[in-house]
Formats: structure tokens, sequence, C-alpha cells
């Protein structure tokens, strides 16, 4: 199995002192997909952000075994695609077409090609024909597939996105999961929405305080109502 | 939440709204400027300007009442500027008026500069609404950046445009929030609520910026904001351009001829 991300002995701590995430080690592999799972606040997030160098802490992080430095950003973002949970923040043009077409125009591609693209990614996601709206005229589930599209348009070796069903319906969740089972690259989702864990993501991840407590199937660590119940992730157990 | 555009009717189909956002705004800024540019008292040359705007409207296809309501919200801004400068005019008097320990007097020539200004404000506020009602916000950013309007400007209004509607929403939160808990009680504790929603405001806002940056560099941003070309001028803007600033030429010779 090829290598994609290898996270060694990754701590990170916040400007006020507040760490987030200690001694985490994770290796993610060509087409898996892996759900990160654990409580608010445990460092889900801060870690994606190490996934394609938001935040990075030299040599830590490893993409296609080169660890992510100051010089070579520019291609871990292209090949790392990373979807922020909030649409607010992901989508920031004037028109649907515009944020879209953002990240290929960064990567350098030809109008042409970025034209192209753009077309294809909303395509992906079921939005074609969305390219002249305006983003703050869209509801929740559309701006989330489109935040979707931004990403797709760079088409990255590895989707990486925060909680992608959080305050969805059930319907518009439904129709999100299976549109993210349709998408064949590998894919490292963060969620504490079980019901999706399930449906998509073959292997878990649990974080909780900045340190992987569990790393396995899923079937086997859904299964163990003692471990979910101590970190959070189900109702808490009397005894 | 659902909120109205700011550039509501903009998608509409029109000569007006087919011409390059470019000729539109240069356009717009000789009209403003020539209309700020005539002396007050030609009222002839206000009623041409008047009329050229007024078919320019017409032509537009945009509804008439929805400018007029639109121009009408900001004209008592104006009023509250310009309604001091009668008292403040020397000439002869139109109106001597004693309050308290006061004695107020309206000359006439502060008169005529005051109905002046309201007429230039509505004029200069009219062809904005044009300009807005018949160009796409982005289509205008654009303009404004090949016209070479400085990089951060036009990606603060970009922003601006994005989520002005963001933090609308988010100060209504706030405020239903504030109100379900029985908000009330003395003034001052009302003014220190209200301070704190307003620090909360700028601090969720610098918060969101820092979001928004990540997602930025996560697609590859490095600073430099790029754009696909997309603007062509026709033989109508031309054609435009050319006929506007013959009216414009025309109105000025006007005021000359006032001389």
């Amino acid at each position: 199995m090829e290598e994609i991300i290898r996270v060694n002995n990754l701590s990170f701590g916040y400007p006020d002192g507040q760490p987030a995430l200690s001694g985490v080690n994770l290796v993610i592999n060509r087409g898996e997909t892996v759900a990160l799972i654990g409580p608010n606040g445990a460092g889900k997030s801060t870690l994606l952000l190490h996934f394609n160098g938001i935040l990075h802490n030299d040599g830590m992080v490893r993409v296609f075994g080169k660890p992510v430095s100051d010089k070579n950003l520019r291609w871990v973002r292209s090949q790392v695609g990373l979807v922020f949970q909030n649409p607010d923040d992901q989508l920031f043009s004037p028109t649907v077409f515009e944020d879209v077409a953002f990240g290929p125009i960064n990567l350098g591609y030809a109008e042409d090609k970025v034209r192209g693209v753009v077309t294809n990614a909303l395509a992906a996601v079921g939005m074609s024909g969305y390219e002249k709206r305006s983003p703050h005229h869209l509801s929740l589930g559309e701006k989330k597939r489109i935040a979707m599209a931004t990403v797709l348009a760079m088409n990255p070796q590895v989707l990486v996105i925060d909680e992608p069903t959080s305050n969805l319906d059930p319907a518009g969740k439904w129709s999100l999961i299976e549109l993210l089972k349709g998408l064949g690259m590998t894919k490292v989702i963060a969620s504490h929405d079980l019901e999706l864990v399930q449906a998509l993501c073959p292997r878990s991840v649990i974080i909780d305080r900045g340190v992987v407590v569990a790393d396995g199937a899923t079937a086997e660590i859904l299964a163990d109502k003692r471990l979910l119940a101590d970190h959070g992730l189900a109702q808490a157990q009397n005894s | 939440m659902k909120h109205s555009f700011l550039d509501q009717y903009s998608d509409r189909d029109s000569l007006i709204h087919r011409l390059d956002p470019r000729t539109k705004l240069l356009t717009s800024l000789l009209f403003i400027l020539a209309v700020v540019l005539t002396p007050p008292g030609r009222w002839p040359v206000f009623a041409l300007y008047f009329i050229l705007v007024a078919a320019l409207l017409i032509l537009s296809r945009v509804p008439l009442l929805y400018v007029l309501k639109r121009s009408l919200v900001i004209m008592p801004f104006v009023v509250l500027i310009a309604v001091f400068i009668p008292f403040f005019r020397e000439g002869e008097v139109a109106g001597s008026y004693n309050i308290w320990l006061w004695q107020l007097s309206v000359t006439y020539n502060g008169l005529e500069v005051f109905w002046n200004i309201l007429a230039k404000a509505w004029l200069s506020i009219l062809s904005l609404i044009l300009l807005t009602s018949t160009t796409r916000f982005s289509q205008l950013l654009k303009g404004m950046e090949k016209l070479r309007l400085p990089g951060v400007m036009t990606m603060i209004l970009s922003f601006m445009y994005r989520y002005i509607f963001v933090l609308i929403d988010e100060v209504m939160r706030m405020k239903q929030a504030r109100d379900s808990r029985n908000f009330g009680g003395r003034r001052l504790w009302q003014l220190r609520t209200i301070g704190n929603m307003i620090g909360t405001l700028f601090i969720r806002s610098y918060e969101r910026g820092e979001r928004v940056y990540a997602a930025m560099m996560a697609r590859g941003f490095d600073g430099q904001a790029r754009t696909l070309e997309s603007l062509n001028f026709r033989l109508s803007d031309v054609l435009f351009g050319l006929s506007l600033g013959f009216i414009l030429i025309l109105a000025t010779t006007l005021n000359l001829w006032y001389l």
C-alpha cells in the first residue's frame, strides 16, 4: 500500500498555551476512507489543518514521503484538498464560479482548463448551473456541496473533510453521504456523526485530548460501547 | 436567512445591462462629476441631466418605483447634512426666527444652495442606482480591476459583498438571543450589553477572517489575486460612451453660455 500522509509524533499548542495535539502518530494509505472521530475540542480540526500545511511543524507531517515545509506548500496543497466545516468560511467569492475557479487559477491552469474543471467539479457535486449564483443566497446543503466542488476542482489525491454533515437535515445528510461514496479518491473525514462513519469509512481513528486513543476497523470500534462512552461518542455509562 | 440583494435587477437584460462594466463605471463617474461641477441655479442644465438619467433608467427596464424608493432611502442623510446651509449663508434674508436666545435667519442665497445640493445628490444617487441595478456586483468588481483599481480595494469590496449579510445574520442572532433573555432594565446596563455585543461581533469577524484566510491558503492562495479575463468592449460600448460624452459636453457648454 502506498503511504499518502504520515504523521510522526506531532504535537501542537495554540498561542494561548492550550495544547491541542500531543504526540499524534497516524498513517493514511492510498484508497482508504478514514474517519477521525472524537468529542468536541479533541483536536480533530487542528490535526486536519496540519495535513495540508496550514499549520506546520517541520518534518512531523509527510505527504507522499516528503516532509511538509515552507518550500513545498503549494505542491502539498494541490495534493491534499481540505474542505472546511463552515462553508461560509470556505466560500468567499462574489459568485460560485469564481469560488470554484479560485484554486485552479492559483494552480496556474489556463483559462480553458479552468472553465473545464469548474464545470466538472460542479457536475460532480450535482450543482451544475449554479455558476452565476452568489453563495449567500444558497441553502446550507447547497453551500456544502459547492465547498466540496471548490476543492475537487483542484483534483487532489486526498480529500480531507471537516464535519461534512454538521447542521444538515437528515435528507441532506444522506444525499451528501451518497455523494461522498461516489468520489473515488482517498478520504479523511473528521466527524462525530457515527451514522456517517458507519456508512462511509471502513477504518476509524478516535482522537481525544490531542491523543490517538484507538485506530482500527470501524465495525469493531463502533461495537465497543465502553470505548465510545469514555471518549464522549456515546451516552455515558453508569458502572 | 434570506436577504435582499445589493444588486437587485442586475440579472435582467437590456441595452444598459449588456454594456461593459467599465463603460458604465466611467460614464457614471463622468456624469456625477459633471453634475457636481454645475454651478447653483442652473436649473435647465439640471433638467437636462435629469432627462438623461431618466431616459437611461427607462432604457434599462428597471422598475421605476423601485428606483424612486431606493433613492428616497438615501435622501434623508443628504437633507440632514444640508439642512443647516440656509442658515449660514450671507445675503438677502428670506425669513428670520427667534428661538430662545438665538436669532436665526434664512437667506435666499442659502436656500438656493440647499436646493442645489439636494438636486445634485439626487441626480448622483439616481445614476449610482442605475449603475448597481444594471451591473452584477461581480462584474462591477471585474471592471474596477481592469480599470487598475488597487487589488486590495477590489478584494475588500468583494469580501464586503460576500460577508455583509453573514455579519447581519450574526447581529440578528445575537439580538434574538439577547431579547429572549429579557433584555431591558437600566440604560447603563443596556449600553454595556450593546458594547459587549459589538466586541463579540468584532472578535467573531476577526476569527472568521482567519478561517477564510486559511481556506484561501488551502487552495493555493499566495497573496496574489488572480481572475480570468472575460471583459470585452463592444461597438455598443463605444457608441454609448461617445453619445453620453457628447451630451455631457453639450451640458457643460450650456453652462458656459449661461455665464
